[in-house]
């Protein structure tokens, strides 16, 4: 890297236009056969109208689609000043009582050893950019705090409008992944960090990406999803379903709906209704199969609770709601469906929250499942799998939530070509669609998190199946977890990698569907197609 | 009893040894002052604090409840701002 490659923490301050542009050729190599030119679609530059509104001061791609730029000196001061009162507000007891005593060691000291930095996917993918370095964004706001807020002397940062402009967006080019986390010999929490610089925007400027805070969290308070999925159109669904594991199993199988006293209500991200409806489907097979006392909810289907990445307050309404419903359909504990952030936001985080009458007992769906597959109450042939299959750690339920082994232990049992990824475990790489990344789909930051945030997990999955890249051998990467599997949907639309390389990408309950050998054809459409 | 008794010169040191012990008795005077005293408190808390994980099982129900009582200061469209935790997470977005 050249002396004039180098961003300093100050520069984060420096009035103009992007302080980093990204080219192909810096990016973290592919493995073959993507390391060839012409494998992968070039970059593009941003449209020049967007300047007006957006921020591409800091590499040129857009997180925060709506449009906060200010127009006047005034507008200027205006964010300059709420922003600090945000900041005042956050290492605050009675602003920020949930996450304080993490924020506030975290921000302490930093010893600069950058270990965090060799075990960040996206700033090794980048190429090593400064920007992305896990310490870049937190020294900034430990600078300013220190400077603006504690008043101590030495902190060389200017708080002008373009620092704020930039940090904004920064906080958004971190998938809150957490590995950072476990090689800093400090204890200090970077992906902390960067949540805390959201809930800054969001709880104090209102300013979120639309896709998590207006289309997401709002819209499921308004309307029971993030998706605007209505009660009868879940219906029809659920009845869609239905037909479905009629024509895959042969047999008519009954979704119990708002079952009353049942032991589990079982809620999934809604958007595996809509995109991957044979994932629910094979639940409530597998359920059905097993003899569990389950129910789904009308009131409520939608599982996810987008206030996990950027809003405290977003984050304890939704997970009231769970709480509220269960009690009311008195079901003896709520069941999180394989996803990730949901399961990790009501089982961990809301655990801060949930009190008295709404501690309801909530656990992952993959230990139960684990239990159902071993209690051989399902009649499993393996060798139905008899194809490539690697796993795909969700961070939130692995590195965060603790599940590691149910899902191992699973696919041991019945996928007989299951190999790991390198690393794997908590030791995993976030798929890049993190912490509502999978969802932001405007403007041109779809490119920036295939290209870059996605870049490692898609090196993993080449690297898992370089022996068998012959296109006629299909491949599955199993991903227990609805934002992943749609990360991996357009990582691999991106590379062209189903057409050209047969890689497909699904839950782990359709895996075990698949295996049943009372299915009269194969679960999965690949396989049919194969046949 | 006598022979606990000596009258022999300080054993002869080398110079770099001499600096070495002067060096290390410096950085003992110095950890005090410095961040490496975080480590000690580290040690014992660094899993508590990173990942606040200890299920609550009733226990933490009391200090939650007093917690959710406090004002809420933040000030965004979406809040209601200066009203309780509770009510806000209660009554649900504005």
């Amino acid at each position: 890297m050249s002396r004039k490659d180098i961003v300093r923490i100050k520069d984060i301050s420096k009035p103009g236009t992007q302080l980093i542009k990204l080219a192909l050729n810096d990016l973290l190599t592919l493995p073959p056969p993507y390391d060839k030119p012409g494998m992968e679609p070039p970059m593009t530059e941003p449209k020049p109208d967007w300047v007006k509104n957006y921020v591409t001061e800091l590499d040129g791609y857009i997180a925060i689609d709506i449009p906060w730029k200010p127009k006047s000196k005034d507008e200027e001061e205006q964010i300059i000043k709420k922003f600090l009162n945000g900041l005042r507000k956050l290492t605050s007891r009675e602003g920020n009582w949930t996450f304080l005593l993490p924020l506030l060691l975290s921000l302490d000291y930093c010893a600069k050893c950058q270990n965090c930095a060799e075990a960040c996917p996206i700033y090794v993918a980048s190429g090593k950019k400064d920007v992305y370095r896990p310490t870049y964004r937190a020294e900034v706001l430990r600078r300013i705090y220190n400077k603006y807020i504690a008043r101590k002397p030495g902190s060389d940062i200017e708080l002008n409008i373009y620092t704020i402009l930039r940090l904004g967006e920064l906080a958004y080019r971190c998938t809150l992944c957490r590995r950072c986390v476990q090689v800093c010999p400090l204890g200090i929490d970077n992906g902390l960090i960067s949540h805390e610089i959201r809930k800054l925007f969001s709880e104090e400027l209102g300013i979120a990406p639309k896709a998590i805070h207006e289309r997401g969290t709002m819209l499921q308070l308004k309307t029971g999803s993030s998706t605007g999925m209505t009660p009868k159109a879940f219906l029809n669904i659920v009845k869609f379903m239905e037909d479905l594991i009629y024509e895959k199993l042969g047999k008519r199988i009954k979704i119990p709906i708002d079952e009353k006293g049942a032991d589990i209500l079982l809620i999934h991200n809604a958007g595996e209704y809509l995109s991957w409806p044979e994932n629910p489907a094979a639940f409530a097979i597998i359920f059905e199969e097993a003899g569990l006392s389950w129910t789904l909810s009308t009131e409520l289907y939608d599982a996810v609770n987008y206030g996990v990445w950027y809003d405290d307050i977003q984050l304890s309404r939704i997970a009231l709601k769970v709480a509220e419903v269960a009690r009311k359909l008195d079901v003896k504990r709520v069941v999180v469906g394989e996803c990730g952030h949901a399961t990790k936001a009501l089982i961990v985080i809301a655990d801060r929250v949930l009190h008295g009458e709404f501690r309801i007992p909530r656990e992952s769906v993959l230990p139960l499942l684990r239990d159902i597959v071993f209690s051989n109450k399902l009649n499993l042939d393996p060798s139905r799998n008899d194809f490539p299959v690697t796993l795909h750690d969700p961070c939130n339920i692995v590195r965060l939530s603790g599940i590691v082994q149910p899902q191992r232990e699973i696919l041991r049992k019945i996928a007989p070509l299951f190999r790991e990824m390198e690393p794997h475990g908590v030791y995993n790489y976030c798929c890049g669609g993190g912490s509502g990344f999978a969802i932001m789909t405007s403007l041109n930051f779809p490119e920036w998190r295939i290209k870059v945030a996605s870049r490692m997990k898609f090196k993993q999955i080449l690297d898992a199946f370089r022996d068998s890249m012959d296109p006629k051998i299909p491949k599955y990467i199993c991903a227990p977890c609805s934002n992943c599997k749609g990360e991996i949907r357009d990582v691999l639309t991106h590379y062209k990698a189903t057409e050209l390389y047969n890689i497909h990408y699904g839950g782990l309950a359709e895996l075990v569907v698949n295996a049943m050998v009372d299915l009269k054809k194969p679960y999965f459409d690949f396989l049919i197609k194969e046949h | 009893m006598a022979s606990l008794i000596s009258t022999m010169a300080t054993p002869y040191m080398p110079l770099v040894i001499i600096i070495n012990l002067a060096l290390i008795q410096i950085l003992v005077a110095y950890i005090p002052f410095s961040k490496i005293t975080h480590f000690i408190g580290k040690y014992f808390t660094y899993h508590k604090v990173l990942w606040d994980d200890e299920p609550n099982l009733g226990q933490l129900d009391g200090e939650i409840r007093n917690l959710i009582s406090m004002r809420l200061p933040w000030s965004a469209p979406h809040i209601k701002s200066n009203e309780s935790w509770e009510s806000n997470i209660v009554g649900g977005a504005k």
